[in-house]
């Protein structure tokens, strides 16, 4: 390329030797190669951290797989041993005596949590996103998107603190039993059936995930929502279709897949939210939730509350069982944020949420 | 014949009330739709309101809203059907719904707002700012004990999480848009996908990595949590924000010779620079919540400590969330303060991401690009383009580089 531009340039100023003006060429060479090698590292760098994060989790916790094997995904125990007794060493690992830790109540605590989450988020995020663009006067709807965007920053800490405060013992005293009552004993629905609680637990958990799920989703949403060719739009209602036409025949076709993406979006910072699941959930160990009022916990949660005990056993298993656990919710969500770009990426471009857990 | 449909047609433009044949503008919003609105809602107060506590004496807010919100949608559509019929009534219906969705979203962060403001402002006094937990026990008055040092140590956390992160988001951002290559969209990906794990995978990984080698939580371990966290926010707005800047600007950078970082630095990112100070502070605005990776971290203190590389810091956030535990009158008052602080922070960077990048500098420019006044209800990435433009506007160049969004041309767009 210097070689091309060197040739082209002498014969117009044939003047001074091209020595100045080679060295200045070279120069300029070098410092384009510089940028884009500079902001090739830069840009790699995520891509290196992300792999080096999991790599160093996933050797952090490597004498927890090595132990706990299969029984981590199946088992229900969360037993730390004794920290008096003697240290025995199954595969060679330093654990305490009757160490055993089985991850199943976390992970279906994690899957549950989101669950409820999204079934409630989901149609209020895509009524709230076709509201914003459809519905409402410009003068509603854009401080609504400006409402919208400062939800999903809202600190997941005060979310927490007004859930268990102020949301779950609202719910528990006038709305889960009602909701018990109407429920059938049928096999699925019983799992609707009291004794309803204090508020603390999946189902005011969900709903708090749902609260901090719906922004992100509606932001989504509505970002696809603005571009659906407006000509598409306005020749459906040239035919005479209401406003509800349109949106059921003409946008919403339009970006059904986005809308998969936008939601598994949700999930996925649902999947991932900690603290304020640490601080709804009940936090419990070893059981896997009852009913839908009973209290539970999630990978992440137990992450968070169970970091402090896990210091006092002195062999670091009850840390490593912690990594190994943070392993499994990395790989999860990193599948499912991976699913949801795919999905969302052959609509159109995804629009930038804000906030996360 | 003729004659009828013509009158039927003038009674139908005076009055929309004749059972066929007449012109529905679902769009059309009258005052008497007001009226309607308001009648059928407090009919459906009045009605459930007797239901539920004369008849039944069933009791508790929520039932009673969920209810009458019930009861409303039955008795809209009913009366537009009856008025307008039923492919009106439909779409009222389902406008209805929609609404109520864009409610429900809005509900959780008015009472949140509501129980933050009502829990923390009567307790929140000057010293807050000026002291710190130092000798403040069980026993303490609730005025007691501040949040001085959890304020020094989020103001070094975050600003260290910015000084180590946000040259890497807009270096990457750059990389992702101005050169591209086969390596962008892999990159895109796991970028996007960072932006959805979990924040304390950070804290773990931070963890594992700092905390444990050195044997000491610091703010700076801290910091490194945050910069992960504040990376794909901040890089994904400096995408989108560079992907406005229109392909001309940077064609007549080339045109006048300028190499690819010159471009970049004096007319693609002072173009985008508005749009930059938004990414930037919405990056800034939600690292400043982050709890989960900090009680990894920075462990949290209850005295001053200013030097974020040495010893456990606190954290704005991490105060509210180990206070509000705690059973001593105090520290629960100096959690709620806190956490109206930490509240008042966040909005306050959202309102300042938004003015520095729309309408402050738009209205500087809005002389040379638009009619007065024509903006105001404008979204906010026309407002970007406004500025993005409006040294092209000023050049001399012709007016019509203002191309509407819709015409954005995807075969121009070097992501795909």
């Amino acid at each position: 390329m210097s070689l091309v531009r060197t040739e082209a340039a002498s014969p117009s100023n044939p003047g001074p030797p091209s020595d100045s003006a080679s060295v200045r060429e070279r120069l300029r060479n070098a410092e384009t190669v510089l940028w884009h090698r500079g902001t090739f590292v830069a840009a790699v760098l995520p891509f290196l951290g992300l792999a080096f994060a999991i790599t160093v989790v996933a050797i952090k916790g490597w004498p927890a797989i090595l132990v706990n094997g299969t029984h981590f995904f199946t088992g229900s125990t969360w037993q730390p041993g004794s920290t008096y007794g003697s240290t025995v060493y199954p595969h060679g690992v330093a654990t305490p005596q009757g160490a055993s830790y089985g991850a199943w109540p976390l992970i279906l605590g994690t899957v549950q949590s989101s669950a409820i989450a999204l079934i409630l988020a989901v149609p209020i995020s895509i009524g709230a996103a076709i509201a914003l663009t459809e519905r409402l006067p410009r003068s509603i709807a854009r401080p609504a998107n400006f409402a919208v965007e400062l939800l999903a920053g809202i600190p997941s800490v005060l979310f927490g603190l007004w859930g268990i405060l102020t949301l779950g013992p609202l719910l528990a005293r006038d709305v889960y039993p009602h909701i018990a009552s109407i429920m059938p004993d049928v096999p699925v629905l019983n799992f609707f059936n009291s004794p309803t609680g204090h508020g603390e637990g999946l189902f005011t958990s969900g709903i708090v995930l749902a609260i901090m799920i719906v922004p992100i989703i509606t932001a989504t949403t509505v970002e696809l929502f603005r571009q659906v060719p407006s000509l598409n739009q306005e020749g459906a209602r040239a035919l005479g279709m209401t406003d509800a036409e349109v949106t059921h025949s003409v946008t919403i076709p339009w970006v059904r897949n986005g809308i998969i993406g936008a939601s598994i979006l949700g999930l996925a910072r649902a999947l991932g939210e900690t603290i304020a699941i640490a601080m709804i959930s009940g936090a419990i160990l070893g059981h896997t939730a009852q009913n839908i009022y009973s209290p539970m916990t999630t990978i992440a949660a137990t992450i968070v509350s169970q970091l402090d005990s896990s210091f006092t056993d002195a062999t670091g298993f009850a840390t490593a069982t912690l990594a190994e656990a943070a392993l499994v919710l990395a790989v999860i969500s990193v599948v499912v944020n991976v699913i949801a770009r795919f999905i969302v990426h052959r609509t159109g471009k995804l629009g930038g949420p804000v906030g996360r857990g | 014949m003729k004659k009828k449909r013509r009158a039927e047609d003038t009674k139908n433009s005076e009055q929309a009330s004749g059972p066929q044949r007449r012109i529905v503008k679902t769009r059309d919003f009258k005052p008497i739709d007001v009226g309607l609105l308001t009648v059928t809602v407090v009919a459906a107060y009045s009605i459930v309101w007797i239901v539920f506590n004369q008849l039944t004496l069933l009791s508790g807010e929520p039932g009673l809203v969920i209810c009458t919100v019930g009861v409303f949608l039955a008795l809209y559509w009913f009366v537009n059907l009856q008025i307008y019929g039923r492919h009106m009534a439909v779409d009222r219906l389902l406008g209805g719904l929609v609404t109520l969705g864009a409610l429900c979203m809005m509900l959780p962060l008015v009472l949140l707002v509501y129980y933050v403001f009502a829990k923390g402002l009567p307790l929140l006094s000057l010293n807050r700012f000026t002291e710190t937990q130092a000798g403040v026990g069980p026993l303490s008055p609730i005025s007691k004990g501040g949040f001085l040092h959890a304020i020094v140590g989020t103001l070094e956390q975050v600003a260290l999480a910015a000084v180590m992160g946000i040259p890497i988001a807009i270096l990457t951002a750059v990389f992702l848009n101005e050169i591209g290559g086969r390596i962008a969209s892999s990159v895109r990906t796991v970028v996007t996908a960072m932006s959805g794990t979990p924040a304390i995978l950070a804290g773990v990984f931070i963890y594992s990595i700092w905390v444990l080698t050195v044997h000491d939580y610091s703010g700076f371990a801290a910091s490194l949590a945050l910069a992960i966290l504040l990376l794909p926010t901040v890089t994904r707005g400096t995408e989108e924000v560079l992907r406005i800047v229109h392909n001309d600007l940077r064609e007549a950078s080339m045109a006048l010779g300028a190499p690819d970082w010159r471009t970049v630095w004096s007319v693609v990112l002072p173009t985008a620079r508005s749009g930059l100070v938004t990414s930037i502070l919405l990056g800034i605005a939600v690292s400043i919540g982050e709890t989960a990776p900090l009680i990894m971290t920075v462990f949290g203190a209850q005295v001053m400590n200013a030097n974020p590389f040495k010893n456990p810091q606190a954290a704005l956030p991490l105060v509210v969330f180990q206070q509000i535990k705690l059973p001593s009158q105090s520290a629960v008052a100096l959690g709620f303060t806190c956490s109206l602080v930490l509240f008042i922070i966040v909005f306050t960077l959202f309102v300042l991401a938004r003015v520095l990048g729309s309408n402050w500098l738009q209205k500087a420019f809005r002389g040379r690009t638009k009619g007065p006044g024509e903006s105001s209800n404008e979204a906010i990435v026309e407002d970007l383009m406004a500025v993005a433009l409006a040294p092209a506007m000023s050049m001399g160049l012709p007016s019509d580089y203002e191309k509407p969004r819709d015409e954005y041309d995807p075969d121009e767009d070097t992501r795909t």
